[in-house]
């Protein structure tokens, strides 16, 4: 049996070390606010994030990189940012060999959070990745259509106009109008098909760049900050 | 055509089979002990299994729905594993309600997560106040009681760094590098700094338990594997070639972590003096280079069990109690064989001995 002595000196000693251990963890934070730093706008480019995401900054620090959204995910859209510098294979393809001024992710992204790649595999707007996500990383969402359009802002879309059909009177198209989810409030047509994205109403699920019939995607759907079509991420 | 001769053959010498048969009743060797060590394989086999059949039962149940509901052409053969279901009505348990890996399982709405995932939770999303942080608790109370068991119990990259150090043992490779066993506490107190200051978290990109794991998931869902695959590799080659178990002695965040909560463990190593003939076979066999026999151990132990398993003479057990009285105490010389003499006078005289992190 420990003795009163022994018991007292361990508890000191794992209270000291208790102590800087808080300090070395948690001391930083006290001293940042002490130097009133404002932080950087949050410009960096980002991969597209699951829905749910909350800003990218603090998604990269809660993010613990456990994969249960891509293991809830039914259409697995969700996949991993694993390979350094391995953006470059996943790039959407384009005439010069990779779409204008795609997301391409920075060479440190090789650190397994989730992305989506919605040429590859869209988002079905299922929500199940919100629920899973133990650490707030994802914040639950509910699976209605109100909810998802007024708290999903995965991206958004951009439509070429260079190589859609419709706008260069190759064919009647009005493929990604038809997938849409919200179809008439995000994306409308013209009389002639001619498509048209409105980005205050689009989530960002991606769909219709799945369905466009153009080998290099007329459509693409840009992350949020994204200077054209400005920062409208919730938080 | 003479048949066998009668004469009766000389009485050879038993075969050496049958010498090691009694010899163990002899000694009455620790069986529990020995059982205790297959039950160790079995539970790192089950976790490996784990890891392995949940992307792949989720794989399926996904697969598997597209199938049926849209009759498209599944990539992955749900055939195969349809056979393995059939008529098995708790076919969506394993896809739907237990999820995750060693570093974070979610089964049903229950998540149990890895202490280190908590640190590196709060290092770098800069709370110390957080509902996560809850879900470490159950791992965090059984590394309190029994010290560093999750790494020589579930750990499945235990597995794969004791499969390297057989391959070092099999190839005869002599080459042992050491380092300090304080470099991983550096690790663990600069990686949770680092993930501060960068906002990302950091061990999970080097935990191996996390990273192998990731790789089984990405493997088995899309075919390919990541960046953590090399890491892997290059730790695994590294300890092959140049340093026994570098990662788990001297690198690993997680094991500083456990190492450090499993301070008071109750679950430590028993010596019986009067058994140990300091043959040291318990050193050699110790995967961590620590020394069980002059009770050299310290909060390192991952309880695996081997130097129990070696040493023919029931010296070493294992018991469940608090630290002793005097803490780091490595009995002399003189007084272990004081001890043997008296328990060769028949007095069944049983040292303890103890292990911290001070004496060394």
């Amino acid at each position: 049996m420990m003795t009163r002595r022994e018991l007292l000196e361990s508890l000191k000693n794992g209270l000291s070390a208790g102590c800087v251990g808080f300090v070395i963890l948690f001391g930083g934070r006290a001293l940042r606010r002490r130097l009133a730093e404002p932080e950087p706008a949050p410009t960096a480019q980002h991969p597209l994030r699951p829905p749910g995401a909350i800003a990218e900054d603090a998604f990269r620090a809660k993010c613990t990189r456990c994969m249960l959204c891509g293991e809830a995910c039914p259409v697995h859209a969700i996949r991993f940012v694993t390979r350094i510098a391995g953006a470059q294979a996943d790039v959407q393809p384009g005439p010069l060999g990779f779409k204008r001024e795609p997301h391409v992710q920075p060479i440190w992204a090789g650190d397994d959070t989730p992305y989506l790649l919605p040429w590859k595999t869209a988002c079905i707007l299922c929500m199940e990745c919100t629920r899973v996500c133990p650490t707030g990383a994802l914040l639950p969402i509910e699976e209605t259509r109100e909810a998802i359009a007024a708290s999903v802002r995965m991206g958004v879309a951009q439509i070429d106009r260079k190589i859609c059909l419709p706008w260069n009177r190759r064919s009647w198209c009005g493929a990604c109008l038809t997938i849409c989810p919200y179809r008439e409030k995000a994306i409308t047509v013209d009389y002639q098909s001619r498509p048209t994205v409105h980005p205050e109403h689009c989530v960002g699920c991606g769909l219709c760049v799945e369905i466009c019939p153009i080998r290099y995607k007329a459509i693409s759907v840009l992350p949020p900050f994204y200077p054209d079509v400005g920062d409208t991420r919730a938080e | 055509m003479s048949a066998r001769s009668p004469k009766k053959k000389p009485r050879s010498a038993p075969s050496r089979f049958y010498r090691r048969l009694t010899r163990a009743r002899r000694q009455r060797l620790p069986g529990r002990m020995r059982a205790l060590q297959l039950v160790r394989r079995c539970v790192q086999a089950s976790v490996l299994l784990a890891l392995i059949s949940i992307p792949v039962f989720s794989l399926y149940e996904n697969l598997r729905n597209q199938r049926d509901d849209i009759g498209i052409e599944a990539r992955f053969d749900t055939r195969l594993v349809d056979g393995l279901l059939r008529e098995n009505p708790e076919r969506r348990v394993l896809a739907t309600k237990l999820r995750g890996s060693v570093w974070t399982l979610k089964a049903g709405d229950t998540v149990v997560s890895d202490p280190l995932a908590v640190v590196d939770f709060s290092a770098a999303a800069r709370s110390g106040v957080d509902p996560f942080l809850l879900t470490a608790l159950i791992p965090l109370l059984a590394t309190l009681l029994l010290g560093r068991v999750f790494c020589g119990w579930l750990c499945p990259a235990d597995l794969l760094f004791e499969v390297g150090s057989t391959l070092r043992r099999w190839a005869g490779i002599e080459t042992n590098v050491t380092f300090s066993r304080w470099t991983k506490f550096c690790v663990l107190g600069l990686g949770a700094l680092a993930g501060f200051y960068l906002g990302t978290q950091v061990f999970a990109e080097i935990y191996p338990p996390r990273v192998v794991s990731g790789e089984l998931y990405l493997w088995i869902t899309f075919g390919a594997g990541g960046a953590g695959a090399w890491l892997l590799l290059l730790i695994v080659s590294f300890e092959v070639f140049a340093s026994r178990r570098f990662w788990c002695r001297y690198a690993c965040p997680g094991g500083a972590l456990y190492s450090l909560l499993g301070t008071f463990r109750v679950l430590r190593l028993k010596v019986r003096a009067d058994r140990c003939t300091q043959c040291s076979k318990c050193v050699s066999a110790c995967e961590f280079g620590l020394s069980p026999m002059s009770g050299k151990i310290g909060n390192e132990c991952n309880n695996c069990g081997h130097c129990v398993r070696a040493c023919g003479l029931d010296a070493l057990t294992w018991r469940i109690g608090p630290r002793p009285k005097d803490g780091f105490d490595i009995i002399a010389a003189a007084e272990r064989s004081a001890a043997r003499e008296t328990s060769a006078h028949g007095a069944k005289g049983t040292v303890e001995e103890n292990h911290d992190t001070a004496g060394q």
